[in-house]
């Protein structure tokens, strides 16, 4: 008798979900219509939060290993090379590379030195981390402290995204569209990198770490070196979005606001919203929680609160607790099941 | 091939593996036995490298084991634990392929054409291997699902997948049924007789006297006889701390 052995999946399948994004992505500004300015901000800084979240996604959901301050490596991203331009006067390119580097390094110091602890104290640990790094660029000399840097080079891709707008076959495409594009092509490649990796052996030995770290020793995964390299892994991705947002959505001004405690717990948010088990929850959650940042600043403005900040750490904190306590799994597997249960239930 | 001399551990006051010292020959079959708490599972996780000894050593193959899991696994000491610990979220399959990691993290992720040829035919072995446990049927069935009973068994199958030249099994009967035990017996017997050295920590008497060529006991860490089954069964020592914890 012939046994039937299982297939592995066929790779093509693993970039049908980045091309439908991409194609997405693509034909927003054609289907938009009006002054769709605001929305274009509100993309690019969605792109933005899915990098962070695609690599906290790989982190938490895949390895199992929290942590609560990517922000800060998101900021490391943004000022590293911004003070090696302001007070270094770096080319933009050499401080953008240095910056991503850098944040490798310094990633690799903090991960190999606090990888080792477990769940709570790891959680504290990240958490100081973040902390630490917040508070520092709002505090320091060097990077303007509150005030921020101001006057910073952009990303012009050779000219590209410095044009008001472009022609391409016969279509304009407009200077904020042409960026909206730049940060989300970045955004697929990330996604694409990091749905391969979670196929690859990596990816597999990654969620036996999350099983069980014992087991996966004895299994021969060195465990603690590939923590610190998904750790590094992640902050790279973090300091990719903050180099993003400096130099590209923020249009030379860069202000501490942006990597304060609240974004720490903002993007944990994205990761447990988006079920941590899943890239493409991880991109949901990323759409769905700075659309919703947008939201309520809009309804607040329309009520006419000057700072909606108070109200929004209010309802995102309810939010995270409703969430942990219904679902612990995540909001888009909980409303998964949900709707299955209504199902059933009609259907009965 | 496994030479323990004088290995020692102890957890604050308490001595759970008392100078002990062995030595295993290799394609033999060892049964550890001892009452609760004796220090076998410790005796265990030190082999395995899971626990660094407080003295004495584990010598393999001549050279000394560092007390990390993952060089022992590398070296060629597999276990399973008495708590079976598989990856409940996976299949059986992916279990039993966690054990083949080895690989450049980086660059697989990002040349993903460089390992599909390796994991297709890695894909097949760990098929083969849960069928050797008569797990063919179960190997897409997720981990966490299955009763416990062919959990032991597909814990063992993915030890296995490391190609290992000393398995340590920690109470493989434990919780399983009679069938389950004939065929564990069997399967035992198969890895033996395929040259892998076997240690057997068991409660189950039957299974130890039927199986091993030697047994070692151990007592409040200590070793207190060594030598064939049926020698072993009569030691008064060994009677006296059987009966001592009855
Ligand atoms: N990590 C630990 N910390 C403190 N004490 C421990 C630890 N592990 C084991 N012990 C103690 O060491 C002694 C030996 O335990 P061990 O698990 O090795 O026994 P065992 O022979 O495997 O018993 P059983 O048959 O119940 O599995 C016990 O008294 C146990 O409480
Ligand atoms: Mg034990």
């Amino acid at each position: 008798m012939m046994a039937k052995y299982p297939r592995s999946k066929p790779l093509w399948k693993l970039y049908i979900g980045p091309m439908i994004m991409a194609l997405a992505v693509a034909a927003f500004p054609m289907i938009a219509r009006g002054d769709y300015s605001y929305l274009l901000d509100l993309g690019r800084l969605c792109g933005i939060y899915v990098i962070i979240v695609c690599g906290l996604t790989l982190l938490m959901g895949y390895t199992g290993q929290i942590s609560l301050g990517h922000a800060g490596f998101y900021a490391l991203g943004a000022y590293i090379p911004a003070v090696l331009i302001s007070a270094f006067h770096w080319p933009l390119w050499a401080a953008v590379i240095g910056g991503i580097l850098g944040t490798a390094v310094i990633s690799l110091l903090i991960g190999s030195s606090i990888l080792r602890l477990q769940g709570n104290h790891l959680a504290l640990a990240t958490l100081a981390v973040g902390i630490i790094i917040g508070e520092g660029v709002s505090k320091l000399a060097i990077t303007g402290g509150a005030d921020g840097l101001f006057g910073l080079p952009q990303i012009t891709l050779f000219g590209l995204l410095t044009r008001p707008e472009v022609r391409v076959l016969g279509i304009k495409i407009s200077q904020g569209v042409l960026q909206l594009y730049f940060i989300w092509a970045v955004v697929v490649a990330c996604i694409v990198w990091a749905v391969q990796l979670i196929e690859s052996p990596g990816g597999r030995s990654l969620r036996a770490i999350h099983g069980d770290e014992q087991a996966a020793e004895s299994l021969g995964i060195n465990t603690f070196a590939l923590k610190v390299k998904v750790f590094v892994a992640s902050c790279v991705l973090a300091a990719i979005a903050g180099v993003l947002f400096a130099f590209v959505h923020a249009e030379g001004n860069l202000l501490p606001e942006e990597f304060g405690l609240m974004m720490n717990v903002q993007l944990v948010m994205m990761v447990v919203i988006g079920g941590m088990g899943s890239i493409w929850g991880s991109v949901a959650g990323g759409v769905i929680l700075t659309v919703l940042h947008e939201v309520i600043a809009l309804i607040g403005s329309a009520a006419g609160a000057a700072d909606t900040s108070r109200i929004e750490h209010l309802i995102f904190g309810v939010m995270l607790a409703l969430i942990l306590i219904l679902s612990p799994s995540g909001l888009i597997p909980g409303l998964k099941r949900a709707t299955t249960r209504i199902i059933e239930l009609r259907s009965k | 091939m496994l030479e323990v001399k004088n290995l020692t551990k102890s957890f604050g006051g308490l001595r759970a593996v008392d100078d002990v010292s062995f030595t295993i020959d290799e394609g033999s079959l060892t049964a550890i036995i001892g009452p609760n708490g004796a220090g076998k599972t410790t005796l265990f996780n030190l082999i395995a490298g899971a626990l660094p000894p407080t003295g004495g050593s584990v010598k393999f193959m001549g050279k000394i084991l560092p007390p990390s899991p993952h060089k022992a696994a590398k070296r060629g000491i597999a276990r399973t634990f008495q708590n079976v610990k598989l990856f409940h979220e996976m299949t059986l399959l992916e279990n039993v392929m966690c054990a083949w990691n080895s690989g450049p993290f980086l660059l697989d992720s990002i040349l993903p054409k460089r390992y599909r040829e390796t994991e297709r035919l890695r894909m097949k072995h760990a098929c083969y291997l849960l069928e050797d446990m008569g797990l063919g049927a179960d190997r897409d069935t997720r981990a966490g699902d299955l009763p416990f009973g062919k959990q032991r068994l597909a814990e063992i199958a993915r030890a296995m997948a490391l190609k290992p030249s000393v398995l340590l099994l920690d109470e493989p009967a434990a919780g399983l049924n009679r069938t389950e035990g004939a065929s564990l017996a069997k399967i035992i017997r198969h890895i033996v007789s395929s040259g892998v050295t076997v240690l057997l920590v068991e409660h189950d008497m039957q299974l130890v006297m039927n199986l091993a060529e030697r047994v070692i006991v151990l007592e409040s860490g200590a070793l207190i006889a060594d030598g064939p089954p049926s020698v072993v069964s009569r030691d008064p020592r060994v009677i006296q701390a059987y009966l001592g914890v009855a």
